[in-house]
């Protein structure tokens, strides 16, 4: 079953940028990587699931129920940090997390104060200062205890890892992927292509509010796309630049060595037979990052 | 919801505690300048009359003489005073509630919650009668506390002053039987009647008893024995004429001191007389000193209404001088106050509603005081005086001093009403609004 299902949604917002009849969604128990500049509409999508904002058309279901007009109840299973954390500045962190927490059902309450205690202690987070005295890293993992304290079904994360520190930074994701183990659905936006890649099993393109791969192709693609670097002793001409499988072709020449690096979508022992033996000096084909997919969707 | 509601009153509690310490200081302190006003209302009232003067006066009383009775004066100085500060308190309180969660941005947070947008709205809502209700109560407390200070304590030479004094010797004049009937005369009470009529001479006089050189030491030596009976006065006076003549500067012979004694002696004879015997001659000895005869039935409603009504002095004397004030009008009107902060209170989330990401607190307070001046000015002036019928402020009954002050439904009905419009259309709007964080 669909954990989010977004279907067909469209909200414009008059002069700002909305999202434009986007479509995606997570599997139960996925990891999903939701992946676009600032500005793309990654925030946008998000706060139409969470109804901070309603769509002008489209269908919005989690676990299939309608998120629009169901809205509390679905988000009774849904946890949320956002990207930009602005809570009370008066309250405690204790008190926030606290009040965060009645707002769930009550059985969650004691085991959620045990998990609150554990997370705070994993962050290394002081519940018992001030909300307004935080530091930008310290208000995000407030915001990521919050989103985790109530062990909800789904978790929605905005930008998660801005702003945290590389040793917090492992320390989340070791969490996040005890979540994931655990059955959770996440949904993970981040414009950091890196830590995509290393929590999610798959990933959404999102580029001026339209969705530009949801998935397969991305997922496809990373299988097939290869990184390759080969070094001849002779110039090659236009040999690699009218291969049609071959992007972001960049050349450098060494005197006697020429290095070609390119992306190569197509089939590899193809591309190797092609090749003259006589002048190859070496060859290195590796998988394609997300980050050389994500220049190829973008550039 | 009540997690919510908790947090909100939790958070407010220093704006409410400031506005409530802020109300109570206005009434209470307010009604410490009632006995000055009312006790020199012959001297203000003339000035208040004056064209310029009555119509600002119209704007705040029903009527000049309302400022006499210790309700009147509340309802006048701290009812226009609490009014204006409360509703300015209710809508700025109120549309802070929803404009602030999206200006703070916190609104992502609370909408992120397993809340409906309805029980978002209630909650804080809710709190923010919660809050109202505790206004209520405690400026019922601070008026209560603040007229039983000044009104509850003032002797009755205060509440009887000015048009009352004057309306009450003229029926007395006017009327053919007297007054003696209604009060009890007899040989033991008469000494306190003289001492009272003397005291009430003195009061005030004594710059005058001082440049004449009377003695007061001695005249208070002497006085506990007129109290006691007065006849023995003046037997002690004949017999120790040395007593006397240190009293009065001057050499005096003992023909002239006896001739005196007699003179005054035969004068309270005859006062005496006509006190015991009563008769229209007792109504010059009960002008003289009013008071002391009206405390005698000021605790009594049948002789009070029997006395007013034989003189048809009418409802407000009465209520003036022996009700002083009715609580329950003190309640009715500081419950129109509390509708006027639960109306303000609406309209504060409606604006705030509908204000989108413009501050709503300009727009809020602008509505409150547009609509307080429309009130006042349109009292002040005759001709125009219904448009101020838009106002809520003019719903608020302030003819709290008369004895037939009850509530209007209506006023109160159109309160209700309008409260539940506007609190119905700001949660409409809110449930459909789109959150801009």
């Amino acid at each position: 079953m669909k954990s989010i299902y977004v279907e067909n949604v469209t909200k414009n917002y008059g002069n700002k940028r909305g999202v434009d009849g986007i479509t995606l969604h997570a599997e139960k128990g996925e990891t999903v990587g939701f992946i676009g500049p600032n500005g793309a509409g990654k925030s946008t999508t998000i706060h139409l699931i969470l109804n901070l904002i309603f769509p002008d058309s489209g269908k919005i279901t989690i676990n299939g129920i309608d998120a629009i007009s169901k809205g509390s109840l679905v988000r009774k299973i849904i946890g949320y940090a956002p990207s930009e954390v602005n809570y009370y500045g008066s309250m405690k962190v204790s008190e926030l997390l606290d009040y965060s927490l009645k707002f769930y059902d009550k059985k969650k309450l004691v085991p959620g104060r045990g998990k609150i205690l554990r997370y705070c202690g994993a962050l290394d987070l002081d519940c018992s200062r001030r909300i307004g005295d935080l530091s930008l890293g310290n208000k995000k993992k407030l915001a990521l205890v919050q989103s985790l304290a109530h062990d909800p079904e789904i978790l929605i994360l905005d930008e998660p890892t801005n702003g945290l520190d590389p040793l917090v930074k492992k320390t989340l994701f070791e969490l996040l992927h005890e979540e994931s183990e655990r059955g959770k659905t996440i949904f993970f936006s981040s414009h950091s292509m890196v830590d995509v890649q290393e929590l999610c099993e798959r990933v959404v393109f999102i580029k001026e509010g339209k969705i530009i791969d949801e998935g397969a192709r991305s997922f496809a693609l990373r299988k097939k796309m290869k990184n390759v670097t080969v070094k001849l002793s002779r110039e090659m001409g236009d040999f690699f630049e009218e291969n049609k499988h071959v992007s972001n072709l960049k050349k450098n020449g060494h005197g006697k060595v020429y290095e070609y690096v390119f992306l190569y979508t197509g089939e590899i022992g193809e591309l190797v037979r092609s090749m003259d033996f006589n002048y190859l000096e070496d060859i290195n084909i590796e998988e394609a990052s997300l980050e050389e997919i994500f220049m190829h969707h973008y550039k | 919801m009540i997690n919510l509601f908790l947090k909100e009153l939790r958070l407010n509690r220093n704006s409410f505690l400031f506005c409530l310490i802020g109300l109570s200081a206005v009434i209470i302190l307010a009604m410490f300048f009632y006995p000055v006003i009312s006790s020199n209302m012959d001297m203000i009232k003339p000035f208040l009359e004056s064209p310029m003067m009555n119509n600002l006066i119209n704007a705040m009383v029903p009527d000049i003489a309302n400022l006499q009775s210790p309700l009147g004066f509340f309802a006048t100085y701290s009812g226009v005073f609490s009014l204006m500060l409360g509703s300015i308190f209710a809508i700025g309180m109120s549309s802070k509630m929803l404009y602030m969660e999206e200006k703070e941005k916190t609104a992502e947070f609370l909408l992120a919650k397993p809340v409906k947008r309805t029980e978002i709205f209630f909650g804080k809502y809710l709190s923010v009668i919660v809050l109202l209700s505790a206004i209520f109560l405690g400026v019922c407390a601070a008026s209560l506390i603040g007229i039983e200070m000044v009104g509850g304590q003032a002797p009755l030479s205060v509440l009887l002053s000015g048009s009352n004094r004057s309306a009450l010797s003229e029926r007395v004049s006017e009327n053919e039987t007297g007054v003696s009937r209604f009060f009890e005369r007899n040989e033991d009470n008469f000494g306190q009647f003289v001492m009272s009529v003397l005291s009430a001479q003195m009061e005030g006089n004594e710059e005058r008893i001082k440049s004449i050189g009377i003695d007061m030491e001695r005249v208070s030596e002497l006085l506990p024995m007129l109290e006691e009976n007065p006849d023995n006065l003046f037997d002690y006076l004949r017999n120790n004429l040395d007593a006397v003549s240190g009293i009065v500067p001057g050499n005096f012979t003992e023909g002239e001191l006896v001739e005196a004694i007699e003179e005054r002696e035969a004068e309270f004879r005859r006062m005496k007389k006509v006190y015991l015997n009563g008769g229209k001659e007792f109504d010059e000895l009960f002008l003289a000193d009013p008071e002391y005869f009206l405390s005698q039935i000021k605790d009594s409603p049948e002789l009070r209404a029997e006395f007013t009504e034989a003189l048809s002095l009418g409802g407000k004397f009465e209520a003036d001088v022996f009700i002083k004030y009715r609580p329950e009008s003190l309640i009715l009107y500081n419950f129109y106050f509390y509708l006027l902060t639960v109306l303000f209170a609406s309209v504060g989330f409606f604006i705030s509603a509908v204000s989108g990401k413009f501050s709503p607190f300009g727009i809020s307070i602008g509505v409150v005081i547009v609509l307080y001046l429309l009130d006042t000015f349109t009292k002040a002036l005759s001709g125009i005086r219904a448009i101020g019928m838009a106002s809520p402020f003019r719903w608020v009954d302030n003819n709290v001093a008369s004895l037939s002050y009850s509530p209007d439904y209506l006023n109160i009905f159109l309160f209700l009403v309008l409260s539940g419009i506007f609190t119905g259309a700001a949660c409409l709007v809110y449930r459909k609004k789109d959150i801009l964080v």
